[in-house]
């Protein structure tokens, strides 16, 4: 069954989508959802006054799909502790998009904030467009960031992406900002783009590739050594790579793979490696 | 809001003040206050099979000043978790560990608790603190002013110089509003300041040259000496380490010989002993001191305790002992924040996770209700987890469940940490609290040692703050039925401050402002003089402020209300 909520009339107060979940929906009728109260602003207002609900049972099929038509960058939480179905956003999403989500499968066509996947405990979310800061982090103060699942997103993301990150994957097509994967405890980020700089600083564990050039590598690593590929766990990406582990400033064990062919400002770091590979 | 006449029927009252256990009869207030027969024209409110008890009474929960603050800041994953939205009665809050100020009161009273103290305040930060405190709604509430490393006070032991030292601690109290004299520490966190430790009770405070066992005997014979309502609030020496349970036993028998003339009244406090009841003589190896200390306790009557039980599970740890604070930082790795208040004392605050799982806090755990289970005068051991530093204060229902079950005990007890299970006695403990001793623990005994005679008991002249927990003793076995017992205590049915009924079935219906305390010691005019002039100029040459700044007024406190020594 496919619900499907057209949001005809924005609103300019921010809309705290957390109730629709695929969990919370399952069973109940295009009137029933219509009916379901969510914070726009300060108020508890009806779903029917801002979106259009239609039901599209298909069939035998119970599995719960949510699409959301419609630009809704300043409705937040939308997937928030989802454990299962699908949800598409049509549109460009909010903060806190997938917040603590523990399974499932959300899509976004365009952009999201900030917060993205923050907490995230597994199932997956794609962005087509690009990602605000702190995608995957954990909540400000914590220390719990992303620890399952995988976020993917096909453009860039902004500033400490991965951040306090545990487990999973952070697929990232574009560019990421600074601070990448800053107190990163295990997990694996793989960025495409270029970075430019202070990369997985504090981190005590996890992986870190950066396919593109990267302006700077904090003076807390060490360069281990030269790999023909950038293990992920996950993944593995064939390529050159100087290793870089840290960060020494925590007795950190993370690794960072920087692309050897797109940073030859790295050369530097070869006549310390002991043997060649 | 009206205050009303108030009829309350057929309850089931546990009033140990007035030595009333379990007897089924009526409660009946006029005006904001207990009377002995029945009002007309009064509300009549059906209380049969219900347990009818005094307004709770917690004597150590940090809930305002400057250090809490501080933890509010620094813990916005701790509010996230807990959110409250606004009705049209109360206000919106967040909260676990360390909730807004109005939160705090409410959640408080939902618990049927209607008097609270803050138990360490810097006299300097103390105007923070009455300015939170006026923020806490419907409670009644007072702070314990700091005094253990106050240089004025150790300057004065060191010169010898008693009567001065006096009359500087009851203008202390007088200036910055504060209800009685906390020791945290003696002498320990100002070491710490100078990067040295204090380990024992004989060793000199750096520069000072005092003890800190001369700093509680001068502190406690002052206090006695200006019959204030509550004896000296002692943290002692050497917090949280393995083998401290001798420093917590030595810090009250230090006292012991002043004892003689106050008819069997305790006449020192030592708090949250859970967290200096400790044996052993490493990390590996501690276990519970609790044994030792109840056994002192059971011998010795001078002495009175609180628990300061720790719940498992995620809290922010606060107290005015910079230098445990540096030590659980390193211990536990986590965000750490310190300060130092000049001239008087200092603060950390550390988040915490207690764990089943780790042998020290298990061993923890035991300690606490060790303590709570072997004294064996309920009056002398009062219920607390010190919140947060144990536990939010929301955790008390579980507390209650188990000391009044041992099932609920045996429960957790095979949960924990199995080395720390096996260490501990408390497995082979039997005794289980009765609700008379659960309203000595939690209301009549705290409210005894604070002196508030119009509290804790429902007594004709009291005043009529009355708890109404939803549990029939005739039907519900407590050391079965533990969870019941939880939920009743969790969610008052009624919670009566004043007369006025500011708590219905759990939720808040009325939001009047409690008073504050305060204690006024007598000191007399001429004394005042000679001791303005003499800390006027030291005034000038230590603080950053003006001494004219430094006391608050009166009329400051939303709504003061000034104690007489009365022992």
């Amino acid at each position: 069954m496919e619900y499907v909520l057209k949001y005809y009339k924005p609103t300019r107060l921010p809309l705290d989508l957390s109730p629709l979940s695929p969990e919370a929906l399952e069973g109940k009728s295009a009137g029933e959802v219509a009916e379901m109260k969510v914070y726009a602003g300060k108020r508890m207002i009806e779903l029917s006054r801002f979106f259009n609900v239609e039901l599209r049972a298909s069939g035998e099929d119970q599995h719960v799909k949510i699409t959301i038509v419609g630009d809704l960058r300043n409705a937040r939480r939308i997937g928030c502790e989802m454990k299962g179905g699908e949800m598409r956003v049509v549109g460009n999403g909010g903060i806190y998009l997938g917040e603590r989500m523990k399974g499932g499968v959300i899509t976004v066509e365009g952009d999201v904030d900030s917060w993205t996947g923050s907490g995230m405990r597994g199932g997956s979310i794609t962005i087509n467009g690009s990602a605000g800061d702190f995608l995957g982090a954990s909540y400000r103060g914590s220390r719990e960031g992303m620890s399952g699942g995988v976020i993917q997103v096909n453009g860039s993301i902004g500033c400490e992406g991965g951040a306090w990150m545990k487990g999973g994957l952070i697929h990232v097509k574009g560019s990421a900002g600074p601070f990448l994967g800053v107190h990163m405890q295990g997990g694996s980020i793989l960025v495409e783009g270029n970075c430019p700089g202070r990369v997985g600083a504090g981190m005590i564990g996890g992986r870190i590739a950066v396919l593109g050039k990267m302006l700077n590598l904090l003076p807390s690593f060490t360069v281990d050594s030269v790999r023909t590929h950038a293990d992920l766990g996950a993944v593995k990406v064939e390529g050159g790579f100087y290793m870089f582990t840290g960060d020494n400033n925590e007795q950190g064990q993370g690794r960072i793979y920087v692309s050897k062919d797109e940073n030859p400002h790295f050369a530097w770091c070869e006549k310390y490696l002991g043997r060649w590979e | 809001m009206k205050m009303r006449d108030l009829n309350i029927r057929n309850g089931v009252v546990y009033d140990p003040l007035n030595r009333i256990d379990g007897e089924r009869m009526d409660i009946y207030v006029r005006g904001g206050r207990i009377v002995e027969t029945p009002v007309k024209d009064a509300e009549e409110i059906n209380a049969s099979h219900m347990v009818v008890m005094p307004g709770g009474v917690d004597i150590h929960s940090h809930i305002a000043g400057t250090k809490v603050n501080v933890g509010r800041l620094m813990r916005p994953e701790d509010h996230f978790k807990d959110v409250l939205p606004r009705t049209g009665i109360r206000r919106a809050g967040v909260g676990h560990s360390v909730p807004t100020t109005y939160v705090t009161g409410y959640r408080y009273v939902e618990m049927g608790y209607t008097t609270v103290f803050e138990p360490a305040s810097p006299p300097l930060k103390t105007r923070h603190t009455h300015e939170e405190l006026d923020e806490t709604p419907i409670v009644d509430k007072g702070c314990f002013p700091l005094m253990g490393n106050n240089w004025f006070i150790m300057d004065y032991i060191r010169e010898n110089k008693y009567e001065e030292c006096r009359d500087y601690v009851a203008w202390l109290l007088e200036a910055v509003k504060g209800y009685a004299v906390k020791i945290v520490n003696p002498g320990g966190v100002e070491a710490w300041a100078w990067g040295k430790y204090i380990t024992h009770l004989d060793e000199p405070v750096p520069r000072f040259e005092v003890t800190p066992r001369e700093i509680i005997r001068w502190l406690c014979r002052i206090n006695l000496e200006l019959k204030n309502p509550h004896p000296i609030h002692v943290h002692t020496n050497n917090m949280a380490k393995p083998g401290n349970y001798e420093t917590t036993i030595e810090t009250m028998d230090s006292v012991k010989d002043m004892a003689s003339n106050t008819d069997g009244k305790p006449i020192i406090h030592v708090t949250h002993v859970q967290f200096t009841g400790r044996s052993g003589t490493s990390w590996v190896n501690v276990g519970s001191g609790a044994p030792e200390i109840a056994d002192y306790l059971n011998k010795n009557r001078h002495a009175e305790i609180d628990v300061g039980q720790i719940v498992f599970g995620d809290t922010t740890t606060m107290t005015a002992d910079g230098s445990f604070q540096f030590l659980l930082h390193l211990l536990s790795g986590n965000k750490w924040a310190n300060s130092d208040v000049e001239v008087e004392t200092g603060a950390g605050v550390v988040p915490f996770r207690y764990r089943r799982g780790n042998y020290v806090n298990a061993v923890q755990w035991g300690i606490g209700l060790e303590l709570a289970l072997l004294v064996k005068d309920p009056w002398r051991v009062h219920m607390t987890t010190d919140h947060p530093n144990g536990g939010p204060f929301t955790e008390y229902p579980k507390v209650i469940s188990w000391l009044m079950s041992k099932k609920s005990r045996k429960r957790l007890l095979g949960k924990i940490n199995s080395t720390a299970r096996r260490r501990l006695t408390l497995g082979d403990i039997d005794r289980e609290y009765s609700l008379y001793e659960v309203a000595m623990v939690t209301r009549a005994a705290q409210a005894r040692s604070l002196g508030l005679t119009w509290k804790g008991h429902l007594g004709p002249g009291a005043d009529a703050d009355i708890a109404i927990y939803n549990l029939n003793p005739k039907q519900v076995d407590p050391s079965k039925d533990y969870l019941k017992v939880r939920k009743a205590f969790k969610k008052a049915a009624y919670t009566i401050k004043d007369g006025v009924i500011v708590c219905k079935d759990g939720e808040i219906v009325e939001t009047p402002l409690g008073r504050t305390y305060w204690v006024k010691p007598p000191l007399p005019e001429e004394s005042l003089e000679s001791l303005a002039s003499n800390i006027s100029g030291r005034f000038k040459e230590y603080y950053t402020v003006e001494m004219d700044n430094y006391v608050i007024d009166e009329g400051y406190l939303a709504n003061p209300q000034a104690v007489a020594p009365a022992r």
